[in-house]
C-alpha cells in the first residue's frame, strides 16, 4: 500500500489481521491472548484512522499494536520486560545437542519457548524483524528508538536464540 | 579492524551503509571466526522466518463484532449469579389463596346465580 493512500478498516483487518495476529502469538506464546491483542488492536485502528495521516502507515499500525500488547500486559500486571542478562547466554531449559535439536521436528516449539524466554526487547525488536518482516527503520518508528538500537536488539536477540538452542 | 560481529544480523538483513557493507565483506573473507559467527547467525534468522503462520481463530472483519473473552466471562459469572438466586429463592406459590388475593384487589365481580358469562369491560369501584 502506497504511504499516501489511507486505508479503509476492512483493508487494514484483511491486509493486516493475520500479521498483527502472528506477531501477537509469537510474542506471547498463547492463542487466546492473541486472539484478544489483534481485536483490540483493530479496534483501535478503527478508531484511530480517522485522524491517521497519510505517513508510514508501517510504523503508524505497528506503534498502535505495540501499545496495545504494552497495555494489556499492564492491565494484566505482568512485567513486560526482565533485566537484561550479564551473559547473553541465558540458561533455557534442557537442550540438547545441536544436531539433535536441529533434527527434531520440533523445533518450531523450541524456538517458540526461546523466544519466550527472551527478554521482552530483543523478542520484539525479532519478531517485528523475522515475524512480521518490517524493516529497522519501521521498528524504529514503531517503538519509538533509534535505529541503531533496533539493530543492536535485534543482533543480541538472534544471538541469545542461538545460544539457547545450538 | 576489529570483528565486526555486533553489525552481522544487520549485513544478513540488508541494513548496512554501502561502506559498512563493503568494510565487513572484506574482513570475513580473512576471518573464520566471524563467517562461523554469521553463518549461525543466519541459522536463527532462517529458523524464526520459517515458524509456521498461525490462522486466527477468529474471522478477520467480525472479530470486531465479537466482545473480548472477559466480557463473556464476566456474562457468565452474572449468569450463574442469577441461576443460584433462582434456585436459591423460595418459588412463586401456584396454587392461590383466593381469599388472599380478593384483598389485594381493588376489582371485584359478583356474578348473579344464572349468568355464566359476561361481555365488555369490568371496571373496578
Amino acid at each position: 500500500m502506497p504511504d499516501h493512500a489511507i486505508p479503509t478498516w476492512e483493508e487494514v483487518a484483511r491486509d493486516h489481521g493475520r500479521r498483527i495476529y502472528n506477531f501477537a502469538y509469537r510474542l506471547t506464546g498463547n492463542p487466546d491472548d492473541a486472539s484478544d491483542l489483534m481485536q483490540e488492536v483493530l479496534l483501535r485502528v478503527r478508531r484511530g484512522l480517522a485522524g491517521y495521516t497519510p505517513g508510514s502507515f508501517e510504523g503508524w499500525l505497528w506503534r498502535i499494536t505495540r501499545n496495545a500488547f504494552l497495555d494489556d500486559v499492564r492491565r494484566r500486571k505482568r512485567r513486560p520486560t526482565v533485566a537484561l542478562p550479564e551473559d547473553d547466554r541465558t540458561a533455557f531449559g534442557s537442550v540438547s545437542e545441536p544436531e539433535d535439536v536441529l533434527a527434531e521436528t520440533r523445533l518450531p516449539e523450541h524456538l517458540q519457548q526461546a523466544l519466550l524466554a527472551l527478554p521482552f526487547d530483543f523478542r520484539e525488536a525479532v519478531v517485528m524483524c523475522d515475524v512480521v518482516g518490517l524493516t529497522y527503520d519501521e521498528i524504529a518508528e514503531a517503538t519509538a528508538i533509534p535505529v541503531g538500537t533496533v539493530r543492536s536488539r535485534i543482533h543480541r536477540g538472534r544471538k541469545m536464540l542461538r545460544g539457547m538452542l545450538e | 579492524m576489529t570483528h565486526p560481529i555486533d553489525i552481522l544480523s544487520a549485513l544478513l538483513d540488508d541494513e548496512l551503509s554501502p561502506e559498512e557493507h563493503s568494510t565487513v565483506t572484506s574482513h570475513l573473507e580473512g576471518c573464520a571466526a566471524c563467517s562461523a559467527d554469521l553463518a549461525g547467525l543466519a541459522r536463527v534468522r532462517s529458523w524464526v522466518r520459517a515458524l509456521p503462520e498461525q490462522e486466527p481463530p477468529v474471522p478477520l472483519v467480525p472479530a470486531l463484532r465479537r466482545p473480548p473473552r472477559w466480557i463473556w466471562a464476566a456474562a457468565s459469572a452474572a449468569a450463574a449469579v442469577l441461576a443460584i438466586g433462582l434456585v436459591v429463592s423460595p418459588a412463586r406459590p401456584e396454587v392461590f389463596d383466593l381469599d388472599t388475593l380478593a384483598g389485594q384487589h381493588t376489582a371485584r365481580v359478583v356474578v348473579a346465580p344464572g349468568i355464566s358469562s359476561i361481555r365488555g369491560p369490568v371496571g373496578g369501584p
